[in-house]
């Protein structure tokens, strides 16, 4: 959150242009960003882009709940996975709408997101983090039992979907979808942090006692922001399962929490972009680490203590340092 | 100004008091922190509330915001129960507070923790921020507006940008007034702002005090040291053991016996406090 006194725009107008320039070029080059990996036109880049695609709107999710909101969650990917299931159970395997497969998964992650947090978020402190981990070890549990999910095995048979005449069916067409969705979310969570509710939040953040009294309902805004976050999650499970064209429980098991988790970590936890970035180096490293197998948590861990200690506010903290420093060469 | 008002005092204000504290009892372990109190605020006025450490003061203020739940009891703001009312639904009815030991969010700046006291005089939620600043976009330039007022008012307006927990305490309690300020609240409950403060700092919180009362704020001052509280409030509650000892004017309080005895052990002391006080004051 950085907020300049509107009372004094006008006499910042220089700095305005700047920041509209800032802004020009943040475009520009997310859109090159996003635009690299179809012009490559090679299909192991779609997947990876795809991938990481997907992982930003887990991070940028989990960051809200977790970075601005102070809130730790260990249950993103058993969102994610009820989101998955929900859209594949529906749309390929009973003929719903795509589209409204996808909100239906992402409204069941809510759901759940609710019934849990109601009763955990009433409580301070750790208890979320706790409770959360529970519930993903058990979600996990039941997507390798149950028959709707297919059990140990998943479900496979996926086929991309077609919306409005138009086919998703390649991988280069739903990276385009993905990548789309993947700014929605972003523009939808910095809209969300720099709004009245996002202040609210980031006072929970600080000091929850202090939000209360200043008249900020911190039960219901807990609740609210742990149950909106698990629907972009859930949101973000369903576009995964049309990605990979199968869905199994290993996909969402808590290996997925962590990772997501450590996206924010190593991007900045205060920052979508930073949750961005994140994403985007966490899916390339684990895609350069496949043939190590489960060694690439220990990378996972070291990476997050050397980022803890070093760069408490992640990789996009770097920027700010290169431009303070920039500033005082420049300037005074 | 109150005062320059009869000594009497408003009678019309008198008849309904604002807000009214009865048999407030709060036990913490069997021990009882506050014991039985009752105490009328009676609307536009300062009242301060007075005693020594342990004696009641802070427990009063949070039974009152909603931090604590009384044992028994009861607080009737404009007539309605809300002694077990959460804070946020306190505050919503007009009732803000501020705190002896700072909460201030110190990773944000000033100018955004006052932005963030402008919580209740902004509607919008959740559902109104996804639509970005094409739905929110009014409401939010009113919002920086009265925060960066507020501010001002308390003369940190030159420190907008900078981190709270870099300011000077006596910045910091002055933020604190500003953030409860900004909600425009009818009673405003501050324990101890002048905690901290310096001779000079104190005398215009002092003048800010006074210009809040003359726009019909009502409030209620908890002070350890009765510099402050002596100048500024009409009528003084002193607080001892959990107990009310006496109510009264700050001219009649502050030659009680009983309070010179109970509150500060013995007048000898008092005088030296004093003595002190005035010494600092000249300097």
């Amino acid at each position: 959150m950085n907020v300049q006194p509107q009372a004094t725009a006008a006499a910042k107008s220089p700095r305005n242009g700047s920041r509209l320039r800032t802004n020009a070029l943040a475009l520009a080059g997310a859109f090159a960003v996003i635009a690299l990996p179809l012009l490559s036109g090679n299909g192991y880049i779609i997947q990876v882009a795809s991938l990481a695609a997907i992982g930003a709107i887990m991070a940028v999710s989990l960051g809200i709940l977790y970075g601005h909101s102070g809130q730790l969650s260990f249950a993103h990917a058993a969102f994610y996975g009820v989101g998955a299931y929900t859209a594949v159970v529906l749309h390929t395997q009973h003929g719903v709408n795509f589209i409204v497969s996808l909100f239906a998964g992402a409204a069941l992650s809510g759901l759940v997101a609710f019934v849990v947090g109601l009763p955990t978020l009433r409580l301070r402190g750790n208890y979320l983090a706790i409770a959360t981990m529970a519930l993903q070890l058990g979600i996990s549990e039941v997507f390798v039992n149950a028959k709707i999910t297919g059990g140990s095995v998943g479900i496979l048979g996926i086929v991309r979907p077609t919306i409005a005449g138009f086919s998703f069916e390649s991988p280069f067409a739903y990276y385009v979808l993905l990548a789309l969705a993947a700014v929605l979310v972003f523009m939808l969570a910095h809209y969300i942090v720099h709004s009245r509710a996002g202040r609210g939040l980031a006072a929970i953040r600080e000091d929850e006692t202090a939000a209360g009294v200043i008249g900020v309902d911190v039960i219901w805004y807990k609740v609210s922001i742990f149950t909106i976050t698990a629907m972009i999650a859930g949101l973000a499970g369903g576009l995964f399962a049309y990605q990979l064209e199968y869905v199994s429980p290993e996909s969402f098991n808590l290996d997925w929490s962590i990772a997501v988790l450590s996206m924010v970590i190593i991007g900045g936890k205060r920052s979508a972009i930073g949750a961005v970035v994140g994403a985007v180096i966490v899916t390339i490293v684990t895609q350069l680490l496949f043939s190590v197998g489960d060694l690439q948590f220990l990378v996972y861990g070291v990476w997050i203590i050397v980022i803890m200690l070093f760069l408490p506010e992640g990789l996009v903290s770097i920027w700010g340092m290169v431009r303070r420093g920039a500033t005082s060469e420049v300037g005074l | 100004m109150a005062l320059s008002m009869p000594a009497s005092g408003d009678p019309k204000s008198d008849d309904k008091p604002l807000l009214s504290v009865a048999g407030l009892t709060k036990l913490f372990g069997g021990v009882a922190a506050v014991d039985r109190v009752s105490f009328d605020l009676p609307a536009g006025k300062l009242i301060g509330l007075i005693g020594p450490n342990g004696s009641g003061k802070s427990t009063t203020i949070n039974l009152i915001s909603g931090l604590h739940r009384p044992t028994s009891g009861a607080v009737h703001y404009r007539g309605r129960n809300i002694g077990n009312l959460p804070p946020h639904r306190i505050a919503r009815l007009g009732i803000v507070r501020t705190f002896q030991l700072l909460r201030l969010f110190g990773d944000l700046s000033a100018f955004e923790n006052v932005l963030i006291g402008a919580h209740l005089r902004g509607r919008h939620g959740f559902a109104a921020a996804c639509g970005g600043p094409l739905v929110t976009g009014a409401e939010e330039r009113r919002l920086h507006e009265l925060a960066g007022n507020a501010l001002e008012f308390v003369g940190l307006g030159g420190r907008a940008q900078i981190k709270a927990k870099l300011l000077t305490s006596g910045e910091g309690r002055l933020l604190e007034l500003a953030r409860a300020l900004v909600a425009e609240p009818e009673l405003i409950l501050l324990d101890e702002p002048a905690a901290g403060l310096n001779t000079a700092e104190t005398t215009i919180l002092a003048e800010k005090l006074l210009s809040l009362v003359d726009g019909g704020k009502t409030l209620l001052l908890v002070d350890h040291h009765m510099s402050l509280v002596m100048n500024v409030a009409s009528s003084i509650i002193v607080l001892v053991g959990g107990r009310v000892l006496t109510i009264g004017a700050p001219g009649e309080v502050q030659v009680d016996a009983r309070v010179i005895e109970s509150y500060l052990g013995s007048g000898e002391v008092y005088r030296r406090r004093r003595v002190k006080h005035e010494g600092a004051r000249e300097l």
